[in-house]
This record gives C-alpha cells, sequence and structure tokens, in this order.
C-alpha cells in the first residue's frame, strides 16, 4: 500500500499537474534556492503537523457524529496557524518572505480526502509537497529560456499555461491520446 | 493599472478553475460558489481594511461557507458534490485574491458598479471557458440536475479526452487569455 501510495502520487497523478494544487503559486513562485530549500522543510513540517492534527480531531470527534465533511474547517485553522507560528521563528533567525499557505492547505485537504488512513495520508501529503518542489527547478528554467523569446506581447502570459500543458502531456500524454489502448485492443 | 489588476485576476480565477471536470454543469456550481463568496467579500471588506488578522477572517468565512454549500447542494444533487469533491475548496483562494487587490484600492470610495460590472465580466468569461472545453470535448452543453449532469444535445460516444484533460484546458485557457490581452490593447489604443 506505502509503495502504492508512492507510485500513484509521483508518477501516475502527480497533485500539480493533475489535481492543480499550487499550479497558480508554481508560476509565481521566484524564491533563490536557499530559501526555497528552507520552504520545502517549513512546508514539508507545516503539511505533516496539519495532517497529524486535522485527522487525530477527524478521527476522534468528527467521523463517530458523522461529521467528517466538516474536516477542511479544521485542516484550515490548523494549517494557518502553524504557518503563522513558522513565521515568527524564521523571520528572527533569516529575513524571510511570507510564505502563501494556500498550497500547505490544499495539499492537507487532498491528503486526508484521498487517504484510507493515517499513515497514507502522511505518505500523501509529503509526495504532494515533494511533488511541487521538484516542479520548480525546470518550471524556473523554462521562465528564464522565455525573458529571451521574441514573442507576440498578447502571447506573453499565454506562454507559461503553453509549457504547463506540454509538460503534463509530456508524462501523462498516453491518458489523453486517441489511439488508447482500451478502446483499440 | 486597476484594469490591469483585475485581468490578472481573472486569469487567476480561471487557472484555479482547470482542474474541475470539463462540464459546463460544474462549471455553472462553481461559478454559483465563486459568485456568492466574491458578494460576501464585499460588505465585509471595509470592516477588515484595517486589521492585521483580515486574511484570516477572510479564509475562516470563505471556507465555512464553502462548507455549508457544499452541505446544502449534496441535499440537491449528492452526485454532483462527491464529483467535484476536492475541486470546491480551490474555489475559495480567489476570492482572497480580489481581496488583495481591493484593499490596496483606497476602500472608503468604494465603487459597487465597477465591482458589479467585474463579476458579470468574469462569470461570462468563466461560462465561455467552461462551454468552449465541453463543446470540444463532447459536442454538448450541460446542466447540473438532482440525478448528475444532463446533456442537452446528444453528446459524443467517444469523447475527445484531449479536451476534457488538464492540458487540454490549460491549452484552451492560454488562447482565452492571448485573446483577451489582445482586446485588451486594442481597447486601450482607442481610448
Amino acid at each position: 500500500m506505502i509503495i502504492q501510495s508512492i507510485l500513484f502520487y509521483t508518477f501516475i497523478s502527480s497533485v500539480v499537474l493533475i489535481y492543480g494544487v499550487g499550479a497558480c503559486s508554481l508560476m509565481t513562485y521566484n524564491h533563490n534556492f536557499f530559501h526555497s530549500v528552507i520552504d520545502f522543510c517549513k512546508t514539508l513540517i507545516v503539511v505533516i503537523v496539519s495532517i497529524i492534527i486535522t485527522w487525530t480531531i477527524n478521527f476522534l470527534f468528527l467521523a463517530p457524529y458523522h461529521a467528517a465533511i466538516l474536516f477542511p474547517f479544521f485542516a484550515f485553522l490548523s494549517t494557518f496557524f502553524i504557518t503563522i507560528f513558522f513565521d515568527i521563528t524564521l523571520n528572527k533567525l533569516i529575513t524571510f518572505q511570507k510564505y502563501n499557505f494556500q498550497t500547505a492547505f490544499l495539499i492537507v485537504v487532498v491528503s486526508l480526502s484521498e487517504s484510507s488512513g493515517f499513515l497514507q495520508s502522511i505518505i500523501i501529503g509529503v509526495i504532494s509537497v515533494a511533488s511541487f518542489y521538484i516542479l520548480l527547478p525546470f518550471l524556473f528554467g523554462i521562465r528564464k529560456r522565455m525573458q529571451n523569446i521574441q514573442i507576440a506581447s498578447d502571447f506573453k502570459n499565454s506562454l507559461e499555461f503553453i509549457t504547463l500543458a506540454l509538460i503534463i502531456l509530456g508524462l501523462y500524454g498516453i491518458c489523453t491520446s486517441w489511439l488508447r489502448m482500451d478502446i483499440f485492443l | 493599472m486597476q484594469e490591469k489588476k483585475y485581468f490578472i485576476y481573472l486569469i487567476s480565477c480561471l487557472a484555479l478553475f482547470v482542474p474541475v471536470p470539463a462540464h459546463l454543469g460544474y462549471g455553472i456550481i462553481v461559478l454559483f460558489l465563486h459568485t456568492i463568496l466574491l458578494f460576501t467579500l464585499f460588505p465585509i471588506i471595509k470592516y477588515l481594511s484595517n486589521n492585521e488578522h483580515a486574511q484570516f477572517y477572510l479564509y475562516l468565512i470563505f471556507i465555512s461557507l464553502t462548507i455549508l454549500f457544499y452541505l446544502l447542494f449534496s441535499v440537491y444533487s449528492p452526485v454532483i458534490m462527491f464529483t467535484l469533491g476536492f475541486t470546491l475548496f480551490l474555489v475559495p483562494i480567489s476570492p482572497i485574491l480580489m481581496y488583495h487587490i481591493e484593499i490596496k484600492n483606497s476602500t472608503q470610495n468604494f465603487n459597487y458598479q465597477s465591482l458589479l460590472k467585474t463579476i458579470a465580466f468574469l462569470n461570462i468569461c468563466t461560462l465561455i471557458f467552461f462551454s468552449a472545453r465541453e463543446l470540444l470535448a463532447w459536442r454538448s452543453l450541460s446542466l447540473p440536475l438532482p440525478k448528475g449532469i444532463y446533456f442537452l444535445f446528444p453528446a459524443y460516444k467517444m469523447p475527445i479526452l484531449f479536451w476534457a484533460s488538464i492540458p487540454g484546458a490549460l491549452c484552451i485557457l492560454a488562447f482565452f487569455l492571448a485573446l483577451l490581452s489582445f482586446i485588451n490593447r486594442l481597447r486601450e489604443k482607442n481610448l
């Protein structure tokens, strides 16, 4: 089950490319390498702690009363307060741009709604954070290249969307191909 | 400058709607929730303009409203709500972006008329986006009914999956934005 979850959320259904979680943040992300590493560690801790808190609340108080639908509310509260705690602590150590907590919140919601157990939700959360930060260098490289491109100004905004579409097609082209095996065999 | 900010808002809004299934029926529901959240934002924006924790309160209100909307709509159509599932929680993020645009303006001189125009324009653009996706993928349009999605015209038996997928949606979005940017530029030239 653990290996299945890792393979599924890393290769088959990336949370950024298929679910669209953090796709917006990914396109506007412009931290340097050092800040990206700190950001990654911070998001990872925020997501894991939030999943633990929300899962415990859900397991003890919500699920027994058939109120599991309310879990995003508690996911938001835990993610928000942990993010603020990290912002305050990190700002004392280094000058750090405030992090947008939306991606972390959405990852917590995805991992809790898709999992069937505590361990699986943690695994999905960790892999989702990793898949977001794995894509960063690729998009950064593409954005750097696009700065030198001569193109009509109307298409400049659209180019990043097309690039992201091409990355997804490169990885999951077979899923949207007209020559699908389940149809033609 | 203000129009440019609304244009960026439109881009980010449409980008957030990309993971929603490629049916107009789902688009209508998502848009309905989005409009409710935007209408909730405007009365409270004045009270929160000087508040340090405005973002927290807004998230709290929007996520609570989204859960309430989910529960109420589950009574109307459980199938549609089950299909939408997690994607509904992408919606509360976009009104926060609107808040960040509005808070930088003079909130005392709040122009409701221009905001209503913005919401109307945004809704039309989103409906066109969802219609284009569904027409290209299924050759039909759909409406949300209690039993699920109802096709207004006979749909393809084998849909063109590319347009229903995320890369297809991103390509439509890219074309749509290029078109909007072109119209915007022409309008600025004429002014």
